[in-house]
């Protein structure tokens, strides 16, 4: 196993038990038209990318649960035998957080979507730190869960927050001095996907701002 | 260097039918021995490719799995919440699958699953190269992974995107895409083989969230880039494995992209007539079949468009 040593450049992260307010969608997508077709997730995305002054450059995403509303929207057509939203089935794929990113920013640099179960920030992390490492460019690393569907509360075991989302924008360091492991920071509550990228963004909020990841 | 050393396919012969929740019938390239949507057997439909192309150094095997899929979890879910029954399950989350791999096979920790449409196993390819290009791992294994889903079918049906007679990719008459199944594995490594990965490049740039331009503007700036990116020029290519769907936009995008990058058009081919459209699986599945034809000596390039813009061209090298 290699080590790569990380500069955490930016981070952000925010989260809701149920709906996160606010997210600045007017001012970051003025189009109406676009604003209208944003999933929960790429507004999440637009907000956090903000938060960490990324407009553009190489993407790393995350979701255990992808697109969860869209998904639950199709699923239920077919199962009601009713026709399915094509605009559903369009932001149903698990990269479209990312894509909205691309296409209201401009941004065509690369785009790895990540899936891992509980483990999906922390591969997420190693992949941005793998693109960072191939590149020499910095990475947006982003893991976003929301799960605010209806009757979730019926099978929801691993949360108390619905929504969520993590980013931190990494790139590789020119030495080792001062690096830190990463330590385990969770937010007590989070939905576990999404922890080991909590941890990171918390080291970074207390003042860390080199970090080891383990490919 | 990085090459391909083995790989392994299980893919539809023939092109069959599917019937959807509302009845519609669809064309469709199942599986001879259909896997269907339960847990164990599509476990073990990986497990069968992945074993046909294990190398024998596995502790420094890494394991990348390129799917579209999504979790059955949710389905069962909503089922379950439909009928007013509890829910309660054991099944493996898709993710899932790559972890129990390598720990079954005795694989290195490094494990990915990657889902960006059509373009996930083609890029699952691109990682792979990175890490042995890094020295993280020396060998990968790339899987490719595509069943039949309800739910993704119904999704291209309501688009008007799935052809009701075949596929006939780059004909006038074409018709829109056919689906198809299936499941393939790849090993990447350092070690001698007549093909090589000699690098691609991947971007995301389209014209809405699901397709490009008709200019196919955003495809010739992922073919160019792959081009650069291998230090080659046009003239060095002498086959194009096109994406070539089937559907009239994605061809027509990627017909005019072809013509603005070469002056002289290669040799053009394409898959999906064959095994359908696999979706996430393509770009293990087709690489697998080029990789089993006949071919002469010659630098390949291979082109995945999907959802969300994401695009990659992948150049391949074979060299007896």
């Amino acid at each position: 196993m290699k080590s790569v040593v990380l500069n955490i450049v930016s981070s952000a992260k925010i989260y809701a038990a149920q709906k996160i307010e606010n997210l600045d969608e007017k001012r970051l997508v003025p189009n109406m038209m676009t604003r209208r077709r944003l999933t929960r997730n790429s507004r999440i995305m637009l907000y956090l990318s903000d938060k960490c002054a990324f407009s553009g450059g190489k993407i790393v995403y995350g979701s255990c649960f992808g697109e969860l509303e869209e998904t639950a929207k199709i699923a239920n057509s077919v199962l009601e035998g009713d026709m399915i939203s094509p605009t559903s089935f369009q932001n149903s794929v698990y990269n479209t957080a990312p894509s909205y990113f691309s296409l209201i920013n401009k941004d065509t640099d690369e785009i790895i979507t990540i899936s891992s179960g509980m483990k999906t920030s922390l591969d997420t992390l190693k992949t941005a730190a793998l693109q960072a490492l191939a590149s020499g460019e910095k990475v947006l690393c982003i893991a976003i869960e929301c799960i605010n569907i209806n009757k979730i509360q019926e099978i929801n075991r691993c949360t108390k927050f619905l929504e969520a989302g993590v980013a931190v924008v990494v790139e590789i360091a020119q030495d080792e001095n001062e690096v830190k492991e990463i330590e385990s920071l969770h937010v007590d509550g989070i939905i576990g996907s999404l922890q080991d990228l909590m941890s990171v963004a918390n080291m970074h909020e207390n003042g860390i701002n080199k970090i080891k990841v383990e490919l | 260097m990085v090459n391909i050393l083995s790989s392994a396919v299980h893919c539809a012969k023939t092109l069959g039918e599917k019937v959807l929740e509302d009845g519609t019938k669809i064309p469709y390239f199942s599986l001879e021995n259909e896997i269907r949507q339960n847990q164990e057997e599509i476990y073990n439909a990986i497990k069968d490719v992945v074993s046909k192309v294990l190398p024998k150094q596995t502790k420094q095997t890494a394991l990348i799995i390129g799917t579209s899929l999504i979790d059955w979890h949710l389905l069962d879910a909503i089922e379950a919440n439909e009928a007013n029954k509890p829910y309660t399950s054991n099944k493996r989350s898709i993710d899932s699958y790559a972890k129990d791999l390598a720990d079954e096979f005795g694989l290195s920790g490094f494990t990915m699953t990657i889902n960006t449409a059509c373009t996930s196993s083609a890029n699952a390819l691109l990682e792979a190269k990175n890490l042995i290009k890094a020295g993280i791992v020396e060998n990968v294994i790339v899987v490719g992974l595509e069943i039949f889903s309800p739910v993704m079918s119904s999704g291209f049906a309501s688009m008007d995107l799935l052809s009701k007679t075949k596929p006939k990719p780059f004909k006038k008459d074409r018709d829109g895409l056919v689906l198809g199944e299936g499941v393939g594995a790849i090993l990447l490594g350092s070690q001698e083989s007549p093909w090589e990965l000699l690098g691609g490049f991947s971007n995301c740039n389209s014209e809405t969230i699901t397709s490009v331009s008709s200019s196919g503007d955003e495809c010739v700036e992922v073919m160019n880039n792959a081009l650069e990116n291998c230090s080659l020029h046009v003239e060095d290519i002498t086959v194009i494995k096109a994406h070539a769907t089937g559907s009239q936009a994605n061809d027509e995008a990627e017909m005019n992209a072809i013509k603005k990058v070469f002056k002289k058009e290669p040799t053009i081919m394409s898959l999906k007539q064959h095994i359908g459209h696999t979706i996430g699986a393509s770009g293990v599945l087709e690489i697998a079949l080029l990789m089993k034809d006949e071919f002469k000596n010659g630098i390949f390039m291979c082109n995945y468009f999907g959802f969300g813009g994401n695009n990659i061209s992948l150049i391949l090298r074979k060299n007896s």
